[in-house]
């Protein structure tokens, strides 16, 4: 199964990226080239993560190199939709200290613009 | 009654969805717990994505194999290859990130495995190493 990665321009200058299938080491490949594209181009970033069924290291790799060029633009990305178990993994790493993690779109778009 | 499950993989890492397509088609055929299966395919997988990573710089073929098998509350996993040495467990955890900018790219994987695994076993046997991994409710 393979990742799908959608965009959608929403108002108020906010970029939306929904995340769909496993974001494992070949979900991970195949989500690094637009991720740095986005990265490098969009300063208020949400991404959907309720699609995301699988999350392994490689995958936070990816959200982590992503909050960090966005934020060295002093833009911001903010996750949301995540579920019970790729929580955890954000938990156990310690990554969702770093990177806003909430549970709706909504209160991502206002994360996004503190 | 255990039923144990075997795979063989080539050492690299276009091997992972194969890996993953196979653990999935085995979770869907069993009554393991949903949970149970997740945390056991996390460690399998940043355990087999570490050794292809670090551990077959120096061998020809790289070959591993993973053979899993679960009773009620509990899901085990024995990994055999022919790398090189690597014995993680004696690794020390990365520091907790403070910010994005401190935080070190990578090193979340034998991490995950320690949080998710209720037990690591490792043997170096005598071209490759053992490593079983047991998850538990």
């Amino acid at each position: 199964m393979s990742l799908k990665v959608e965009q959608t321009e929403l108002a108020n200058g906010i970029h939306k990226v929904s995340l769909v299938g496993p974001l494992d080491i070949a979900g991970a490949g195949q989500a690094e080239k637009p991720l740095a594209e986005i990265a490098g181009a969009k300063d208020k970033v949400i991404i959907e993560m309720t699609g995301v069924t699988f999350l392994a290291s490689v995958g936070i790799r990816i959200l982590v190199m992503t909050a960090r060029t966005i934020s060295r633009r002093h833009g911001r990305l903010v996750l949301f939709g995540v579920s019970n178990e790729a929580r955890r993994v954000l938990r156990s790493t310690g990554i969702d200290d770093i990177i806003p993690t909430v549970i709706s779109e909504a209160e991502a778009v206002a994360e996004c613009h503190k | 009654m255990t039923v144990a499950h075997k795979i063989e993989l080539a050492g690299h890492l276009d091997e992972m969805a194969r890996l993953n397509d196979w653990l999935d088609r085995l979770t869907r055929a069993s009554e393991v717990d949903p949970q149970l299966a997740l945390d056991l395919k996390l460690c399998i997988n940043e355990a087999i994505t570490n050794m292809i990573s670090y551990g077959f710089s120096h061998v020809a073929e790289p070959q591993l194999s993973v053979e899993v098998s679960w009773s009620d509350r509990c899901a085990r996993a024995v990994i055999e290859d022919n790398g090189e040495y690597f014995d993680f467990r004696s690794c020390a955890d990365p520091p907790k990130p403070k910010d994005l900018e401190s935080v070190r790219i990578g090193g979340f994987g034998i991490p995950l495995i320690k949080a998710r695994a209720s037990k690591i076993e490792y043997e170096r046997v005598s071209d490759g190493n053992r490593l079983k991994l047991i998850c538990r409710l």
